[in-house]
């Protein structure tokens, strides 16, 4: 997400989000703001991570391309999400960090 | 059409949705409204959205979704992600004359603003008193209804009324939609039966609401649809009365006769286009097409 698009409103200085939970295949998605420039920075729970790590990361790059963000910090849990699962609450949490977090 | 199961899916649950799979109810109502909590409307609606893209099931079953009160801001964001996505019947909870007029220009709009070539069908959800006593007018507000179904909980808390296992209180109620139904020429669903542990309950209920005239019953539990669709399909014993009927009046139609006898019972007009729908039913409940 481009920084100059939100505003910081939390202590830390950043708007964070979060989407989705940690039931059987749903997956958990925080989300914060970087700066312009430090693109994007994802760390990744899962119990298919060997299997799936590269699928994974396609889809969320497809959707980021998608929504226009560039620089963001996503944290993702998995717990076997299908993509549509994984691309909607991603939008979900991007949605709700531009709406000022939750 | 809806026919005869129509089970209720929360939108905002991934495992739920991808099991609907295996359903076998006639209908899925995929839901926005009661069991989505405030907080969770946006995810529920984006989950839906991404669901429809990307489900091939969902293009083969019959699927409807329960949107939002039209009243609240929900509605319209509901229905700017999901009309876009297809004809896809709408569920309107909590409908009277004023939202129906509002349920008709806010679609109008969205289907203009997307440049869709469909009109989205609408099943008004029944459950407030001011929504039993204008029926007529409601079904006859919009050529897009389809069908009703009836909310027996929210009515009773609307008149303050308790809710009894034998359902005496919703008599008047129930024969009162499905007389309307049959008038306005839709189906007409009946309540969710609350008990799910209760199958021989659930049983019951579905029968009394069959003889009222019921065409379907909503389900709230994947255990409840086998139950469902047995009561409201036609029994062998039916069918075969039902044949049995038509050939006799056929037989008499052909010896000039307006009435026959069946079995020393009498057969008139009435009495075939009831056996005629019977069999019907079955055809449809073999998955043959009309």
């Amino acid at each position: 997400m481009n920084t100059g698009d939100v505003k910081f409103i939390n202590s830390a200085g950043e708007i964070e989000a979060t989407a989705g939970t940690t039931n059987e295949g749903d997956v958990f998605i925080r989300v914060k703001p970087l700066h312009k420039g430090e693109g994007v920075r994802t760390t990744l729970q899962s119990r298919v991570e060997s299997l799936y790590k590269d699928e994974i990361s396609k889809v969320v790059r497809k959707k980021l391309q998608e929504l226009g963000v560039s620089d963001i910090y996503i944290e993702i849990n998995d717990r076997g999400a299908l993509d549509y699962v994984l691309n909607a609450r991603l939008e979900t949490a991007i949605l709700r960090t531009s709406r000022g977090g939750r | 059409m809806i026919g005869r199961s129509a089970i209720f899916i929360p939108a905002n649950i991934p495992s739920m949705i991808n099991s609907a799979v295996v359903l076998h109810s006639d209908s899925i109502v995929f839901d926005l409204e009661d069991t989505i909590p405030l907080e969770e409307k946006d995810s529920a609606r984006i989950l839906l959205r991404e669901a429809f893209k990307s489900l091939d099931f969902i293009r083969e079953k019959n699927i409807l979704i329960r949107v939002n009160n039209p009243s609240t801001a929900y509605f319209d964001e509901d229905i700017k992600e999901i009309v876009p996505l297809g004809d896809y019947p709408l569920v309107i909870p909590k409908v009277d004359l004023s939202n129906m007029s509002i349920v008709n220009e806010k679609l109008e709009r969205i289907e203009s603003e997307y440049k869709l070539n469909y009109q989205v069908p609408i099943a008004p959800l029944v459950e407030t008193a001011f929504g039993v006593e204008y029926i007529n007018q409601i079904l006859k507000s919009s050529e897009r209804i389809i069908a009703v179904f009836w909310g027996a909980e929210d009515f009773t808390a609307d008149m303050g009324i308790a809710r009894t296992p034998e359902g005496s209180e919703l008599w008047y109620s129930r024969s009162k939609l499905t007389i309307a139904a049959h008038i306005a020429g839709v189906e007409v669903i009946d309540t969710p039966f609350t008990d799910i542990k209760n199958l021989a309950g659930l049983r019951k209920d579905a029968a009394v609401a069959k003889q009222l005239g019921f065409t379907g019953k909503a389900a709230i539990h994947p255990s409840q649809i086998d139950v469902i669709n047995e009561v409201f399909s036609p029994s062998q014993e039916e069918i075969e009365y039902s044949l049995r009927v038509v050939k006799a009046f056929t037989e008499g139609k052909k010896e000039g006769k307006g009435v026959v006898l069946e079995n020393g019972r009498m057969i008139d007009k009435p009495v075939v286009t009831r056996a005629k729908l019977i069999l019907k039913k079955a055809r449809l409940g073999m998955g043959e097409e009309e």
